[in-house]
């Protein structure tokens, strides 16, 4: 009921006027209205920052979706706090510089003082800069290590984000124990392999 | 949950939010003085980011393209802030033209006929014309002038030639008003005749006539009591400014 709730407040919510908190928290739950708002509301003043670095609508285009995707797995994943002063769509529009920066530096050398940008505005976002491609691939390898319904127990609970009731359901397996034991295996094992240096895998 | 205990077993449930309250305090105490399970936690939010971001990002994607589809990318960037100013100045100049163009003395016959012309304010039972007009005279005075022209009497007599004229003027058929005014001048009533002056000057005036209209003008301005002594002085001062 307090989610039904929710969901009526936010479809008619005028998503300009909320604080960071608040977007946060919709953002965080799910809200597709608010997520939508912080896309349109963002998208303009992306495109035309990175058109006016160089970038052509195309690769401006991409760059902000690539940017979005990080700054949205942040905020659900917690790994972003909402401060006083720091606004999530000054969070969203430094992260996608960073990942035009990083694009950038593959064609030519580029300093952060060269475009007057601040670093530290980025804190210990690592998942735009060149470590991120390196884990995909290390994720990429390790996951060929499970079996195959250790791989569809994780899709089903991380991107599907089913409950364990129903996972069990899907797999057949006996109860959501079995289905959380087999999950609990498959994380164990996969960060067991990326914990190894290349040269172990 | 299933119960369990172990914090190695809640990192999701941790990272979720779904632990009850008890249980965070216990695993952020654990957290605190575990650094397997700090690491572990850490791997574990990495390895969920990796785990969702290709899934994340098909999801943009479609997202990007409901929403363009929805037309809601295509709306106008909002203005600079500089720009507010400039477009209020632009419309505060726009507003100025258009009133100095609107006050602007008209240039041209037609625009000197609009600047002069007005209805006349025609009053029944005092133009000694016969009952029979007072319908046609009544639906001039209401501005309803192409019902006014089928009621008025056409006939030959001065009365006809000055109300047809009139409401043809109105109706801004000035070719066909100024023969009847012409006419009227000749054949109204005494009362009548210095309006029809008056109005065959603008007829003139309209059809671009500016020597004949001028002829007829003149006379009225030495008629101290000519009802349009005064416009005709004024009609005859922007004459003499036309090019």
């Amino acid at each position: 009921m307090k989610r039904l709730v929710q969901e009526i407040q936010g479809y008619f919510r005028d998503w300009s006027k909320a604080s960071t908190p608040e977007l946060f928290r919709a953002i965080q739950r799910g809200d597709q209205k608010a997520i939508d708002w912080l896309y349109c509301h963002n998208y303009g003043p992306v495109i035309r920052q990175l058109g006016s670095r160089g970038a052509t609508p195309e690769q401006a285009q991409d760059v902000y979706q690539d940017a979005f995707t990080d700054c949205w797995l942040n905020v659900t994943n917690n790994r972003f706090t909402p401060q006083e002063n720091a606004t999530i769509h000054a969070y969203l529009r430094a992260i996608a510089l960073r990942h035009w920066l990083k694009a950038l530096r593959q064609t030519q050398p580029v300093t952060f003082s060269e475009t007057g940008y601040m670093d530290a505005d980025l804190s210990d976002d690592d998942y735009a800069g060149d470590v991120f491609e390196l884990r995909m691939q290390e994720l990429d390898a390790a996951l060929t290590h499970l079996s195959p319904r250790q791989r569809q127990l994780l899709d089903l609970f991380y991107i599907r984000q089913l409950s364990m009731d129903a996972i069990a359901r899907e797999l057949g397996l006996l109860n959501a124990g079995m289905a959380k034991k087999t999950k609990y295996q498959a994380m164990q094992t996969l960060r067991d392999l990326m914990n190894r240096t290349p040269d172990d895998l | 949950m299933d119960g369990s205990t172990d914090p190695f077993d809640q990192l999701d449930e941790y990272l979720d939010g779904q632990l009850d309250r008890p249980s965070r305090e216990r695993f952020d105490a654990q957290l605190g003085t575990d650094p397997a399970l700090a690491r572990a936690l850490a791997q574990q939010q990495e390895l969920r980011l990796l785990l969702q971001r290709p899934a994340t990002r098909d999801a943009v994607s479609a997202m990007h393209s409901r929403l363009r589809a929805a037309g809601r990318l295509d709306k106008p960037a909002r203005l600079p802030g500089w720009r507010y100013p400039a477009g209020g100045m632009l419309l505060v100049l726009l507003a100025l033209f258009g009133w100095w163009w609107y006050q602007a003395p008209a240039t041209g016959d037609e625009a000197l006929y609009h600047a002069f012309y007005a209805p006349e304010r025609v009053s029944m039972g005092a133009s000694d014309c016969p009952a029979t007009f007072d319908p046609g005279v009544a639906q001039y005075r209401a501005g309803h002038y192409a019902d006014a022209l089928k009621t008025l009497p056409n006939d030959t007599s001065g009365c006809s030639a000055y109300y047809r004229g009139l409401t043809l003027l109105a109706l801004d058929k000035a070719d066909e008003a100024e023969p009847l005014l012409r006419r009227a001048r000749q054949l109204a009533p005494p009362l009548l005749r210095p309006r029809a002056d008056w109005y065959e000057a603008l007829a003139l005036t309209r059809l671009g006539q500016h020597s004949a209209a001028q002829a007829l003008l003149r006379p009225m301005t030495s008629q101290y009591e000519h009802p349009h002594q005064a416009d005709a002085q004024r009609l005859l001062q922007r004459f003499d400014t036309l090019p």
